[in-house]
């Protein structure tokens, strides 16, 4: 089990280096550098800047550095001063926790306390919208499944077919008009709200976690009905079970299976999809900030942010390797 | 495929007869996907939507970019769907000139509804087409060759996997969007190409699957025994047997496109508008979206109708989708 974790983890790194790499490279595509929309900048000053964030050296490996070092301090200097490059600092740094000082902020907020005090909303958000997936989306299967082709089923299928399709942006936007033109509820302005858990957090919480409701839907219902029609269930019912013992010992426990293989996907989904409805309800969480660094080209917290989401991604994806084997005893004994 | 089908859709009396012409297993999946009425509605709805791409020029009572001063004063800025009466600003009530109402540039909100159609349906098939092309060729190498290739190429595969493809998307858009490259066709060509550059990876897994369990087959076998030559056992006897899945998985693709273009058009980082009448792809949906998000109050018609035909193109691609699965998997 521990060699297991020790694998998977090791086997994070090259994810999370191929994502800096990549996203590095694009980022050195863009046109126009972070401090160009200050027009009346003086061309010292962004000189002044781009040294002080250490832009003026070179992007990837610094090969002038390592001629350098090569000839006065020996291999082992040189290969560091190799990497005194953009990149490789970045990524010295990055090991170390350090995502550097924002572009926004000219260096006096760094990456990381913008995350540590955007995230705490964002997880509150996707805690919430998770809870609702699964007390929603699980029962809404089993219904489905076991009264197929009644009218509980048909309801389980329109709504999960509804939020599997239709994005998030949309049924996100539906509500906030139902909501001021209905309901005449005004949009939230006060940022204080979101600072420990409300009710505001409901309706992008809901809409959030739409999609993944109704993916649990849709996997729940399939799988029990595949499990409803094996032999061990008739073989149950004949030794005379009744219809609880069926459903909830073996109907149930069988079935969770395939839907738990989809947790890990559908955490990528909720922290992925927050930037969306963080923006469409104004939500001040991480997303919103991703979104705002994209407007302002704030690359250090683009790069920043990207690394965060991904590492969220991989831990969430190992949780659910880890947790098949706590349910399916068949899984870990191979 | 065709002729069974052919026998099938004209003459259903016969089909049920005792004696009945030899039935494919496409033939067969034909029969079951017209009894789902769901998927039958979701076709002939696509096919409409398909036409209304097509002949935008000519159902569009309007031009969908900017008008002239002339109709400006006519057009009006946020005028009213036709039926909503505006007492206090009577210049912004509907006519039924333009029934869907005009946004902030006096652009006719229906008309650009109908041209949307067109962005949607080609960020719909021609990622699906890509991102096909390249995850079968990876997933056909990757399990008829086995060995040290594939364990490399499913190393490859799985990072690509593991990369959450939104974010992806939104820092290609931020970074290439403003170069030549990124505006090619409003920027279309650079959203097909970073979309496929992502999902190739789950249709290669699907289909490495696929070809490792037909590889161990009898009819294989057999192939093998008679010396039948290795491309030919690829391409006559296991590539045709992985169509079923991977057509459904191309069903399911589309509507992740036309989500994904109208997400980042919805950011403000997808299509780029035109006012150039000329030009086939002046607006789309996501884009509508966005503008129908300030104007939320103001003419609440452009949101509620571009957030109707996202969704209705999507929940019928979804739909197909799921017919489709249920038609060629008979397991289920």
């Amino acid at each position: 089990m521990i060699g297991f974790i020790i694998r998977r983890v090791l086997a994070m790194i090259p994810v999370l280096f191929l994502v800096a790499l990549i996203t590095f490279f694009l980022m050195k595509q863009a046109k126009g550098g972070p401090f160009d929309q200050e027009k009346e900048v003086a061309p010292s000053t962004i000189a002044l800047l781009n040294r002080k964030f250490g832009l003026d050296k070179p992007a990837w490996l610094n090969t002038a550095e390592f001629n350098n070092r090569m000839s006065a301090d020996g291999p082992f200097a040189a290969v560091r001063g190799l990497f005194d490059s953009q990149f490789g600092n970045y990524m010295l740094n990055a090991v170390q926790g350090d995502l550097g000082p924002t572009y926004a902020s000219k260096g006096t907020e760094t990456v990381q306390d913008k995350i540590k005090q955007t995230f705490p909303i964002s997880l509150r958000l996707g805690l919430i919208s998770l809870t609702f997936a699964l007390v929603v989306g699980f029962p809404l299967g089993i219904l489905g499944a076991l009264r197929q082709n009644t009218i509980f089923d048909y309801f389980s299928l329109i709504i999960s077919t509804i939020g599997f399709s239709v994005p998030t942006f949309v049924t996100g936007l539906v509500l906030l008009l139902v909501m001021s033109k209905v309901f005449g509820v005004a949009p939230i302005k006060d940022p204080s709200v979101w600072e420990g858990f409300s009710m505001s957090y409901f309706p992008p919480a809901i809409i959030l976690g739409l999609g993944t409701m109704a993916y649990i839907t849709r996997l729940t219902r399939s799988s029990v009905l595949e499990v409803k029609r094996q032999d061990y269930i008739r073989t149950a019912k004949a030794k005379g079970l009744g219809d609880r013992v069926v459903i909830l010992r073996h109907i149930l426990r069988n079935s969770l299976i395939p839907v738990i293989t989809i947790l890990g996907p559908a955490v990528a989904g909720l922290v992925t999809g927050s930037f969306i409805i963080e923006s469409v309800f104004r939500v001040p969480g991480i997303g919103s900030e991703f979104i705002g660094a994209i407007g302002s080209r704030d690359y250090s917290m683009i790069m920043g942010s990207t690394l965060f989401f991904s590492l969220l991604v991989a831990l969430g994806n190992i949780m659910v390797d880890l947790s098949y084997g706590l349910i399916d005893p068949r899984i870990r004994n191979s | 495929m065709a002729t069974a089908s052919n026998v099938a859709g004209t003459n259903p009396a016969q089909a049920q007869e005792f004696t009945r012409p030899v039935r494919s297993l496409w033939s067969d999946a034909w029969m079951r996907l017209r009894r789902n009425r769901l998927a039958m509605a979701s076709i002939i709805y696509l096919f409409l939507l398909a036409l209304v791409a097509i002949f935008a020029p000519v159902i569009a009572p309007h031009s969908p970019s900017r008008p002239t001063t002339t109709e400006l004063r006519e057009r009006g800025v946020y005028r009213q769907a036709a039926w909503v009466v505006d007492e206090k600003n009577p210049k912004r009530s509907g006519i039924w000139k333009f029934p869907l109402g005009t946004d902030s540039a006096g652009g006719d909100v229906l008309s650009r509804l109908i041209y949307g159609t067109r962005v949607s349906m080609v960020v719909g098939f021609i990622p699906m087409i890509f991102t096909l092309s390249i995850g079968i060729t990876i997933g056909l190498i990757s399990g008829f060759a086995g060995g040290k290739l594939d364990s490399l190429l499913m190393r490859f595969t799985d990072i690509i996997f593991s990369l959450p493809d939104i974010l992806f998307f939104i820092i290609v858009q931020t970074a290439f969007s403003q170069t030549a490259f990124g505006k090619t066709f409003n920027g279309l060509l650079l959203i097909f190409l970073s979309f496929s550059a992502v999902n190739w990876a789950s249709v290669s897994r699907l289909v490495r699957g696929q070809v490792l369990s037909l590889k161990e087959k009898e009819f294989v076998e057999a192939a093998e025994a008679v010396g039948v030559r290795r491309g030919s056992i690829l391409f006559r006897h296991i590539l045709p047997n992985t169509l079923a899945p991977i057509i459904v998985a191309g069903a399911f693709i589309v509507p992740s496109a036309i989500v994904t273009e109208a997400t980042l058009s919805f950011l403000g980082i997808g299509i780029q508008p035109d006012t150039n009448p000329n030009n086939p792809f002046p607006t789309s949906w996501g884009q509508m979206i966005l503008e129908g998000k300030s104007a939320i109050d103001s003419q609440p018609w452009i949101l509620i109708a571009s957030a109707i035909a996202i969704a209705s193109i999507t929940i019928a691609f979804v739909a197909l989708g799921d017919g489709l699965r249920d038609a060629l998997d008979p397991r289920q």
